[in-house]
């Protein structure tokens, strides 16, 4: 077994060969780059889908809009002061990071799981896109309580969505890449467009004078729909700061940071947050009241920007999933490394493809995106208390590189611990990373102190001892 | 090239003023959606051609 992964491991090392120096001075990037790509990449199809469970789930106006100031600010702050400097310093991604930290074996164990974590996405991104397609051919969406597919159509369209996704990703992913790149401003002007043409059906007078009153009465009336839990402040704030929480504290975006001139440069995480998680989250919101608050992004954009709107959901769906594709590809790779990049593209997106089957990906989004972020958390908590805190307590860095691990065990045993402890929290799944992490920062510390002390003491001479 | 980019900005505009037209009222709700629809189709032709210009 142990043979296997480290085998595995070598074949992953191969495909990431290409990042595993540090970045040159010469490659570092502006801040306008990472402002670009930040506002690029947070506008997708979760957004028609979070913005508009915030209303079904009960959160009042005033609730919702410091929640997402507060928490989205969280978030910009974890990507500035736990990524960026980690990243800056290192120059390096969190693969190559993790590897010295944590050895070869678990970083695989780690991408894999990224990986199947993302097809879930992708598969979910998938059922967004179809909610949209499904309009031109009569298929009704799944409702709320449909975890399971609603029809035969339902089956037929996920899955030819899903093919055709994984056609085109095999066709060209770079070319797809550059494509959705002209996407995503025109999404952000839909979502705008969709909540500005809703005003009116929504009763709003053109001098908005009565704007906010409507806001509060018609859209974020504090009221749950039935069978939805009724969520107040304090889940928009933790919602908003760890919706991408594999990313920041999880450490992910080293892979972006490793190209900055500052940590400073986490601030441009703004240019993605309060765009895409503030405003096209409360577009989407005042969307679905226009359609009485039914969970249906293609019908909600349909009703909103009509087919505009419909094209909106489905690039947003399908910008979403191509990346996820491509990202699952590689880890597939390392397990069929003879297998040629379609093959393993088409893998995925046949994985993917069933996975889009099922409703409750997306009809549950909000706690699969918790969970997402909550799985992967105890590996940033790991990376960050062996940069920063280990240096301090004068313990050695970086023992699986030193000592040749395939597995950092402590590390491993942080991992599962965390999520094990995080299962068993008594309150809300929302709350539970933030405790997790500063559990798995103080058990990594602890768990690599006093082995390290012991053996202090075993080296010291024994008082009283020989002459 | 100045010129495309100034087609793809202003058809983005164009995608943000149709739902204010229909808002202050107007334009009503089928010239709306058809003008939003017309100006995405000019976005993503002029759109694409600057991005690949760039590149």
């Amino acid at each position: 077994m142990p043979g296997t992964l480290s085998t595995l491991a070598r074949r992953m090392d191969r495909l990431y060969e290409f990042d595993r120096e540090p970045v040159a001075e010469a490659r570092l990037q502006a801040g306008r780059r990472f402002a670009g790509l930040f506002a690029g990449e947070h506008v997708a199809a979760t957004e028609f889908v979070i913005g508009a469970f915030f209303v079904l789930h009960g959160v009042s106006a005033r609730d919702l809009i410091l929640g997402l100031l507060a928490g989205n600010f969280l978030a910009v702050l974890s990507w500035t002061l736990i990524c960026a400097p980690i990243a800056v310093r290192t120059r390096l991604t969190l693969y190559w990071y993790l590897r010295k930290i944590a050895g070869p074996g678990m970083t695989l164990v780690y991408n894999i799981a990224n990986a199947f974590l993302y097809c879930i996405l992708a598969g979910a991104m998938i059922s967004v896109s179809a909610t949209a397609v499904g309009l031109g051919f009569g298929i009704r969406t799944p409702e709320l309580h449909q975890l399971m597919p609603n029809s035969v159509g339902w089956v037929v369209l996920t899955l030819s969505i899903g093919a055709a996704f994984t056609i085109l990703a095999i066709l060209g992913f770079e070319k797809l890449s550059k494509f959705a790149s002209v996407c995503s401003p025109w999404i952000f002007v839909i979502f705008l467009a969709g909540a500005v043409a809703t005003f009116r059906p929504l009763g709003i007078h053109p001098n908005l004078d009565n704007l906010w009153e409507v806001l509060q009465t018609r859209v974020w009336n504090g009221v749950p729909t039935p069978g939805q839990e009724k969520f107040g402040m304090a889940h928009v704030i933790f919602f908003a700061w760890f919706c991408n929480l594999a990313m920041h504290a999880g450490l992910s975006d080293m892979a972006l940071f490793r190209y900055a001139r500052s940590w400073k440069y986490g601030l441009y995480s703004a240019f993605g947050m309060y765009p895409g998680h503030m405003l096209a989250w409360m577009c989407s919101g005042i969307m679905v009241a226009g359609v009485n608050r039914q969970m249906d992004p293609g019908l909600m954009a349909y009703q909103a920007a009509g087919l505009a709107g419909v094209l909106a959901v489905m690039l947003a769906g399908w910008t979403t999933a191509n990346p996820t594709l491509y990202r699952a590809g590689l880890a597939l790779q390392v397990i069929t490394p003879d297998w040629p990049r379609w093959k393993i593209t088409l893998l995925a997106g046949i994985a993917t493809s069933i996975l889009a089957v099922f409703p409750v990906f997306f009809l549950r989004l909000l706690d699969y995106v918790a969970i997402y972020g909550l799985v992967l958390m105890p590996v940033g908590a790991v990376v960050f208390a062996e940069h920063w805190i280990l240096p301090r307590l004068g313990l050695e860095q970086y023992r699986a590189e030193k000592h040749g691990w395939l597995f950092n065990w402590r590390a491993l045993l942080v991992w599962v611990g965390t999520l094990a402890v995080c299962w068993g929290m008594p309150f809300h799944l929302y709350f539970r990373w933030l405790p997790g992490y500063v559990l798995a920062v103080a058990a990594y510390t602890v768990l690599q102190y006093v082995p390290a002390a012991q053996r202090v003491k075993a080296a010291a001479p024994v008082s009283g001892g020989l002459p | 090239m100045k010129l495309i980019a100034a087609i793809s900005l202003l058809s983005l505009a164009g995608c943000l003023a149709a739902p204010i037209a229909y808002f202050l009222g107007a334009a009503d709700v089928t010239t709306y959606k058809r003008l939003l629809f017309v100006f995405s189709v000019i976005w993503f032709v002029a759109a694409t051609a600057w991005a690949s210009r760039k590149s």
